[in-house]
């Protein structure tokens, strides 16, 4: 009976995927939503980390802007590859949905804990409100209130970023809307209650048009915006944080390692970037009244305005 | 007249002026009112475009409000009276003003929005995504045209301002123009044209311009001037002829005098009607009427210049120069000829003056005694006279034009050529002495030269030479300088005998004693042959051994051994004194050599102390301080002696006349103190003496000839004279220093090298 159990396991371990435990040589599918150049960096990142582990790794590329999906979910499943690299949210909304069977690591993507599966795991783009909120207590230490519009897909979000508020001594003033035409009136509702503003990565009522209207009144009404990255930055947010895309790229490749190496992708929990970036905008700074500029702007990775 | 011209002219530009400027003006008014037009279009287009772009985010949101603001924003906007947002369904969203009114434009713009194709949270971070434009609505603006209106309106004004102040300005500036460049330049010259009408030929229209009328006026005053000069050149030729101060005759083609001007009138003393018509022959002497110059012209020779004689009407012959030159058709035919003469008197005068003056200088320089040769800058012998001539046995017509220095005499051209360039360098006169040369006759002479330099640069300068051949001086003056050797040697001779006595003395006494000697020993000898005949015979006597003994006694043997010896050296000693004078005598008295040679010049000096001993030798020491580093001198040896000897005896007798001895004794001495040593390229010789010194008085003549203070026969002035000219021969000097009641010190330089070697 020891002995059938014995040659149980083993032949149960045997029949286990080979994912590549312990071999050198493992076969990839990597899928980009499009051929932006911060893709192209994380890609980058991951290759190299992969290449210091000296593993082989034979590449399948996708790419969402040039193939159908279910060309490429056809292509994925015919060739059967050890993992599935997803790099952006849609792709991995993609994996999450229609491949079910192979391993999946996710790079740049939001909404993480949506995501994570049992074969699937990987890294967020989500830098988290409470470095941003922290952030802005640091630069703007008189910061008292802090205004938030939102959609309804972000309901759940809110109630970590009262928390993160209440910790760093802030009042959050947040404005539900069901849609970007209510965002005037809401902006309006709430200028002159707060002295900074908190933009949160909502598609649904942020747009270009929006967003350039948010910022014309905050400048107008004198109230810092935090915005999403350094394109906001540079369009007249006080700041932004924005991820470091090649460390995005290592950090997944760290991860698609350790599930090469044997490691259940379920068992691993889902990671935040781990290295933001300060963006500053000098000309914000000096129409609100920043006093610390000179220390902000040698800490900030990219300043505007200067 | 030119007011009517300048007056249609005026007319016509004006005219011109108005029709343009009233076409510009129109077409101006035109183009401006397009351009209004266009500025109005393009300004509403921008005015909607920003409304477009500022009303883009309130329509997309259905902020009315806002759109509500904006729309009353542009309609204050100046000239918009009408402004209406639309949505796509074509509902007013909000509008502001009326549309009523007259004269109005319309205008619509879209509102255009920018819509990102299924944006998702990566896009709103990453930036990008697909974008389309989409219309969300329209803008209607009514636009009043009447600031526009308004705006022509002013500018009509405008032009026609301007159109009246250019015609006006034009026509100013054409009609000063016109006066400055057309019609006043015009009326000076219709001025000019008056005046030379009027007769006024010297008149010349002033010109200050190159253009067109610039060059008609030149063109006019040319002509004006040939015009004048035409007419008055015949009174013009006749004061030119009439004034000329030489003789003027015009002869026709057969040699018939045709015009005659004041000047030849008043040359040969006729009136004009006796020359004119007669044969221009008549004027001429007999003898001159067949010469060649007259065949050849009158055989067509086109000119000839002459020197001639015209008969007077006195009947005197004035000398002339005549021109004589012809006068041709425009077919080459001879039509006459022109007799221009010039009196000559003056010249022919001054020409003869200058022969004989020539003529003088001639005899002048043939005169000279002297050799004379006069050389050009280029070498050429330029005069040669006759002592030349007789010197060089060359003639001058022989030599004269060749190169002087290849002319074929035997001289020491090195050193004229030398003395040449010296001279050439200086320009100052170069004395050469001593120039060998070899006669006529073969044998040698001596010449002395100056080059003398006369012309202009130095590259120009020629060379006059005067000479002597001084042969036959030089000669004279040898056997004189030997003569006053042996002169010197005779008064020397009383002295140099009495020197010679005293060892000839010796030398008697001492062989007379010898001879005594010899004659008694001879005695003895006798004795003692006999006696050792008688030895050998055995008959010995014993009174001839006394007798010897005797005699041996007598004669004192042993004495004479000793003083035979004596005598022998003192004997010697004589002769060789003897000897030592008889040398330096010779030396002395040696005639030397007619160049320099090479001598010690300290034994010359202690030869000359030994022939002139007897001199000083009662009166002084002779101390000898002789350098023994003096090199050879190179001198004439004779005459350094003569000056030695002279100086030596100048001092014993400057010392004799304040020891006062008594004759041929010796008493109280002084010193004679010769010194020798070289100074740089010198000998320098000093005879310094003790004696009572030169008084101040006569210190400025003692080089003088023929002075003397010495009695009568004692001196005869020569000495020192001869000393200095010594001197100057071996270019070396003689000085003195003295001090009265101390002594006299004379002091002679001469060149270590010789005169040739101090002269280079």
């Amino acid at each position: 009976m020891r002995w059938f159990v014995i040659l149980l396991l083993l032949a149960v371990a045997l029949g286990q995927p080979a994912r590549c435990a312990g071999s050198e040589h493992a076969k990839l599918a990597v899928v980009f939503p499009s051929q932006a150049n911060a893709y192209q960096e994380a890609w980058s990142g991951f290759q190299s980390v992969v290449g210091q582990a000296a593993v082989s790794l034979e590449v399948m590329r996708f790419n969402l802007k040039e193939e159908p999906s279910g060309q490429i979910l056809g292509s994925i499943r015919r060739e059967r590859p050890d993992l599935v690299l997803t790099l952006g949210t849609k792709p991995a909304k993609l994996a999450r949905d229609s491949l079910g069977d192979v391993a999946v690591i996710f790079c740049m993507a939001f909404r993480a804990n949506e995501l994570a599966g049992p074969l699937m795991t990987g890294v967020s783009m989500e830098i988290s409100p409470a470095a941003k909120l922290s952030t802005l207590k640091r630069l703007v230490p008189e910061a008292r209130k802090v205004g938030v519009i939102y959609s309804p897909a972000l309901t759940n979000q809110m109630e970590d970023i009262s928390r993160y508020c209440g910790e760093l001594g802030l009042e959050l003033v947040a404005v539900p809307i069901e849609s970007e035409s209510e965002l005037p009136s809401a902006l309006r509702s709430i200028v002159g209650r707060i002295d900074s503003y908190l933009i949160l990565p909502d598609a649904d009522i942020y747009s270009p048009k929006s967003v350039e209207h948010l910022l014309l009144q905050s400048l107008r009404y004198k109230f810092p915006v935090i915005g999403l990255s350094a394109h906001y930055t540079k369009a007249g947010a006080l700041f932004s944080l924005d991820c470091d895309y090649r460390d995005l790229g290592r950090q997944a490749a760290e991860i698609a390692l350790r599930v090469l190496r044997g490691e259940n992708p379920g068992d691993l929990a889902p990671e935040e970037p781990r290295i933001t970036e300060l963006s500053f905008n000098v000309v914000a700074a000096e129409r609100f009244g920043i006093r610390n500029q000179r220390q902000i702007e040698d800490e900030a990775r990219v300043v505007f305005g200067r | 007249m030119m007011g009517g011209i300048q007056k249609r002219i005026n007319l016509v530009s004006i005219g011109v002026v108005l029709a343009s400027t009233l076409f510009l003006g129109a077409y101006f008014i035109r183009q401006e009112t397009a351009a209004l037009s266009d500025e109005l279009d393009k300004r509403m287009v921008v005015l909607l475009n920003g409304m477009a772009t500022s009303i883009e985010y309130p329509v997309l949101v259905g902020d009315l409000e806002r759109i509500g603001e904006l729309v009353e924003g542009i309609v204050a906007q100046g000239d918009v009276v009408y402004c209406c947002t639309k949505d796509l369904r074509g509902e007013c969203l909000a509008e502001s003003g009326s549309q009523t009114g007259a004269d109005v434009r319309f205008y619509e713009g879209s509102v255009i929005t920018t819509r990102v194709l299924e944006p998702d949270s990566d896009e709103m971070i990453l930036g990008g995504g697909v974008a389309v434009e989409d219309t969300i609505g329209t803008i209607h603006l009514s636009v009043s045209l009447a600031g526009l209106n308004q705006k022509m309106d002013g500018n009509k004004r405008t032009v026609a301002v301007v159109i009246v102040i250019t015609i006006l300005l034009a026509s100013a500036i054409w009609a000063f123009m016109l006066r400055l460049t057309l019609v006043g330049p015009i009326a000076i010259l219709v001025k000019g044209i008056e005046r030379i009408a009027g007769g006024d030929l010297g008149y010349q229209v002033p010109v200050e311009r190159d253009d067109e009328i610039g060059r008609l006026a030149t063109s006019f005053n040319r002509m004006t001037v040939e015009l004048s000069s035409s007419l008055v050149s015949k009174q013009y030729v006749d004061n030119i002829l009439q004034s000329m101060t030489d003789s003027l005759i015009v002869l026709d083609s057969e040699g018939m005098i045709k015009r005659v001007n004041r000047a030849a009138l008043e040359l040969l003393g006729y009136a004009e009607p006796g020359l004119i018509n007669q044969a221009a022959v008549s004027l001429l002497p007999s003898e001159e009427r067949e010469c060649g110059w007259l065949i050849g012209c009158s055989q067509g020779k086109k000119a000839c210049n002459v020197e001639t004689y015209f008969m007077s009407k006195s009947g005197v012959k004035v000398p002339m120069l005549l021109s004589c030159s012809m006068l041709q058709g425009d077919d080459g035919a001879i039509e006459g000829r022109v007799w221009v003469a010039q009196d000559i008197r003056e010249r022919k005068k001054a020409e003869r003056a200058l022969r004989d003056q020539n003529a003088r200088t001639e005899q002048l320089l043939a005169s000279i005694p002297s050799l004379l040769m006069a050389v050009g800058a280029d070498g050429r012998l330029l005069h040669w006279n006759t002592p030349s001539e007789r010197t060089f046995g060359i003639r001058a017509q022989d030599i004269m034009g060749a190169s002087f220095w290849k002319c074929g005499i035997e001289l020491n051209w090195e050193r004229i050529k030398e003395a040449v360039e010296r001279c050439r360098e200086s320009r100052d006169p170069v004395q050469l002495d001593d120039l060998t040369y070899v006669r006529p006759n073969g044998k040698s002479g001596v010449l002395t030269l100056t080059i003398n330099p006369y012309g202009g640069r130095k590259e120009q300068t020629g060379f006059l030479l005067l000479g002597e051949d001084i042969t036959e001086r030089r000669i004279l003056e040898h056997q004189l300088s030997q003569a006053q050797k042996l002169e010197s040697i005779g008064q020397l001779a009383a002295g140099i005998a009495h020197e010679i006595n005293t060892p000839i003395q010796y030398v008697g006494d001492n062989v007379q004693f010898l001879g005594q000697a010899f004659e008694e020993l001879c005695v003895l000898l006798c004795k003692h042959e006999r006696l050792l005949q008688q030895v050998k015979g055995e008959g010995l006597e014993q009174e001839l051994v006394a007798e010897i003994d005797s005699e041996a006694e007598e004669l004192d043997i042993e004495g004479l051994r000793e003083e035979i010896p004596s005598a022998i050296d003192a004997a010697q000693e004589g002769a060789n004194r003897v000897a030592q004078i008889v040398a330096a005598m010779k030396a002395y008295s040696h005639p030397g050599t007619e160049e320099m040679t090479a001598c010690d010049m300290n034994q010359a000096i202690e030869n000359v102390t030994v022939v002139s001993r007897n001199e000083w030798k009662y009166v002084a020491d002779m101390v000898m301080n002789f350098d023994p580093s003096l090199c050879l001198v190179n001198c004439f040896l004779g005459e350094i002696n003569q000056v030695i000897l002279n100086l030596i005896v100048n001092a014993a007798h400057a010392i004799k006349d304040v020891v006062e001895v008594e004759e041929g004794k010796e008493g109280p001495k002084g010193t004679i103190t010769i010194t020798t040593r070289r100074d740089g390229e010198f000998a320098e010789i000093r005879v310094c003496d003790t004696g009572g010194g030169i008084p101040e008085e006569i210190r400025g003549k003692v080089f003088d000839p023929f002075f003397t203070t010495k009695e009568v026969g004692q001196g005869t002035g020569q000495g020192l004279t001869l000393c200095h000219s010594a001197m100057e021969k071996h270019a070396g000097t003689i000085t003195f220093e003295t001090r009265e009641n101390e002594g006299t010190t004379f002091i002679i330089r001469i060149p270590l090298e010789g005169r040739k070697a101090q002269a280079a």
